[in-house]
């Protein structure tokens, strides 16, 4: 019979439909070689993650079913030798499957206890360099940006170990100062749901205007001064492997932007009637890549949808809409979620701080929308 | 009959596997089903009351109420001081000090013990449990639980280019406040922060409220600001939201005025300097007083007596040489990156000390 045991709880469970799914991996286990080919463990992978490792049951012969969670321990080589790394036993007759709850880390030695007594010991594999991760891009793409940029997204080829941007994200000023007190040290971290695009923003503290770090330290950036963003390498991916390289991005700070974008001034450039031309947009400014993404929408006279997809290009101020049929005479629509910023934080609702002693409050609507025909 | 009894066999097999897969769900409180939910981060921990533990996760955009069962009243909390934790974590998970993030840390109000998530390098979250200095697992499986996903309030409007409903905001802080999760999240794309407000136990129809937030930055520039770190306390009578800002600032809002899609302005009542991000907020006592207590990525921990918020009635219309507003002072705990109240008279906290190491250690007033 299989047995789960947990070794925080030491329960012996009786097997389930759920156990068995979690015993296919055993069914196909990835197995390679550890250094102890005469013991006969094995290490199991999923993917790129050493998921768990499977012992020979004879390895522990002696040892009762119910003792299993107790008595054979898994322990990290380097650790303190009291300390048995938390997770779960699967044993049937042939081997006692240890999953533990976070998978084992390349390059790291573990031994196998049983009792007192080293059973065997296995190393997981260093990762490949080839596997590195790299910075894709980072946006606002323009290599002149306003001095009160919000803030900075960094596109990386793969998923990133959380919570180390504080390391690893420099901001250098005229080639000489490392400036401090410049990014948010914020906790948690706000990366997308792959984890492969962080979001970094500029102490909004120190641009909001009359508040104390403001009058104090002023902007982030400065007006003609250049800058450098660096993204040092060492900064590991999720597969446990590091940033081979420094990502560098250059740019001059241009004067402030205090003003919302005006889709009303955008120059939309309409296509042709039975075409699948595209539909063109300048829109006067770069804005926030990723919000312009989500916040263009393409509908008719009748408020249908047009099926189609969204380019953005690279300087983020002309983006274009391609349709999947071909455009039919009529009115259309372009429809403006109301939260797209440009690169300063200023939405199309309100600018990011606004002077209440000079101006009325903005009206609030959610969404803004341009007109157009395509004729015959 | 030998046909009869190998037909019944079969049914009574199959009735078992049906019984064995599905979660068991009479009787159990506070609507809770026992399984294993998925969660897929733990961004933020909040007990409720009877040993309730809500999970806020941000990657699968939901909170999960668990059932810790650790219910056992514990009066006189023990002071816990842990050296080199976060080795001692990374040893127990198999792993080094480098490859795991302690994400969160709350105190279970009922037996004082601590519970710490922790994340390895690949995202794996953890649930940790410190017991008069032992740590252990929480298993987060075969326990009962119930869990709602935080609907995007732009979904119904938007999607991105891949036609993909915007996801939820990263979740910066949770709270538990009559009867309801408070939830505060940050968008990672416009600038902007939801609190939701969310009745337990959960419902089918979820009453969730977002909350637009402003703050007057000395009665003269009004900007939306995302709420970084919350607790809820009483100032002359009434219930408040004492909310810490990402440019520091520290704003109340009645609890009473929150209301679902509300534009709400806050009362700012201090600002609390420059180059610094607030992490966590609680209350405690000294010396027969009470006192807001805020841990910061930049600074020391800041303490505000509530006697002189309760006395700060405007708010800050004037410019203020140097730090504005409520007066506080800066207690002795620098490079703290978690911290929650042990009970009502100790702090405990995870803080880095000058020589790299990382301790859990409680703090009380004979200390400061």
């Amino acid at each position: 019979m299989t047995r789960i045991i947990n070794t925080n709880t030491v329960t012996i469970k009786n097997i389930r439909l759920r156990a068995v799914r979690n015993l296919i991996f055993f069914l196909i286990p990835v197995l390679f070689s550890c250094n102890s080919r005469e013991t006969g463990i094995h290490i199991i992978k999923d993917g790129q993650r050493a998921k768990a490792v499977s012992i020979p049951r004879n390895l522990a012969a002696d040892i009762a079913d119910d003792s299993i969670g107790t008595v054979v321990q898994v322990k990290l080589k380097s650790g303190h030798p009291s300390v048995a790394i938390f997770g779960k036993y699967i044993h049937n007759n042939d081997s006692i499957v240890f999953e533990p709850y976070i998978p084992f880390t390349p390059g790291l030695e573990y031994e196998v206890f049983v009792g007192n007594k080293q059973a065997g010991s296995f190393k997981i594999p260093a990762g490949n360099i080839a596997d590195a991760p790299t910075v894709l891009a980072v946006y606002p793409s323009p290599d002149t940006l306003p001095e009160n940029l919000l803030k900075v997204y960094i596109r990386f080829s793969q998923p990133m170990q959380e919570a180390r941007s504080a390391q690893h994200i420099v901001l250098i000023k005229n080639n000489k100062d490392t400036l401090t007190n410049v990014f948010l040290d914020l906790q948690p971290e706000l990366w997308n749901d792959t984890r492969t695009v962080l979001t970094v923003w500029l102490d909004p503290g120190r641009i909001k205007r009359d508040l104390q770090p403001n009058l104090r330290l002023g902007n982030p950036l400065q007006e003609k001064n250049k800058y450098t963003l660096l993204v040092t390498n060492g900064w590991k991916g999720a597969n446990g492997i590091s940033l081979q390289k420094d990502f560098t991005k250059q740019f001059v700070a241009s004067k402030r932007d205090s003003l919302s974008p005006v889709p009303h001034n955008w120059d939309l450039e309409i296509p042709k009637t039975n075409t699948k031309d595209e539909f063109k947009i300048d829109l006067k400014e770069p804005l926030d890549h990723f919000l312009l993404e989500e916040s263009l929408q393409v509908v008719t006279d009748k408020n249908i949808p047009v099926k189609g997809k969204w380019v953005i290009d690279k300087d983020d101020r002309h983006c274009a809409f391609i349709p999947t049929e071909t455009w039919s005479a009529g009115n259309y629509i372009l429809v403006i979620a109301s939260r797209l910023e440009d690169l300063a934080g200023n939405n199309l609702n309100r600018p990011f701080d606004r002077d209440i002693t000079k101006t009325k409050t903005p009206p609030v609507t959610a969404t803004y929308r341009r007109n157009f025909v395509i004729g015959d | 009959m030998k046909k009869n009894l190998f037909f019944s066999a079969i049914l009574l097999a199959a009735l078992a596997m049906i019984a064995a897969k599905k979660p068991v769900t009479m009787s159990l409180p506070y609507g809770m089903a026992k399984g294993s939910p998925e969660i897929k981060s733990i961004s933020a921990l909040t007990f409720g009351k009877d040993g309730i533990l809500f999970i806020g996760d941000s990657r699968g955009a939901s909170v999960i109420a668990i059932d810790t069962k650790d219910v056992k009243k514990n009066d006189k909390a023990t002071a816990t001081d842990i050296t080199g934790i976060d080795v001692k974590i990374a040893t127990s998970l198999g792993t080094q000090k480098e490859n795991i993030t302690i994400t969160d840390m709350a105190v279970n109000p009922l037996s004082k013990k601590v519970y710490i998530a922790v994340q390895g390098t690949d995202g794996t979250p953890v649930l940790l449990v410190v017991d008069n200095g032992n740590i252990t697992n929480f298993p987060l499986k075969d326990v009962n639980y119930s869990s709602i996903a935080l609907n995007d309030v732009y979904a119904e409007d938007a999607k991105d280019a891949r036609g993909r409903p915007m996801r939820a905001s990263t979740i910066s802080d949770m709270g538990f406040y009559d009867g309801k999760v408070l939830v505060s999240g940050l968008s990672n794309k416009e600038f902007s922060s939801t609190l939701r407000s969310i009745p337990f136990p959960f419902g089918n129809v979820q009453d969730e409220s977002s909350l637009e937030i402003y703050h007057a930055s000395h009665g003269r520039y009004e900007t939306t600001s995302p709420i970084r770190t919350f607790t809820t306390g009483k100032i002359n009578g009434k219930d408040y939201l004492i909310a810490s800002y990402t440019c520091t600032p520290l704003v109340l809002f009645p609890l009473d005025e929150l209301k679902p899609g509300m534009h709400v302005k806050g009362r700012t009542v201090s600002e609390m300097g420059s180059g610094n991000t607030p992490i966590d907020m609680t209350t405690i006592q000294k010396n027969g007083e009470t006192f807001l207590v805020m841990a910061n990525t930049a600074r020391a921990i800041s303490e505000v007596n509530y006697k002189n918020i309760a006395a700060f009635e405007g708010t800050l219309t004037e410019r203020v040489a140097g730090k504005a507003g409520t007066p506080y002072v800066e207690l002795p705990y620098s490079n703290v990156s978690q911290m929650d109240k042990l009970d009502n008279t100790h702090l405990i906290m995870i803080q880095k000390q000058a020589n790299g190491d990382v301790n859990l250690l409680t703090a009380n007033d004979t200390n400061y």
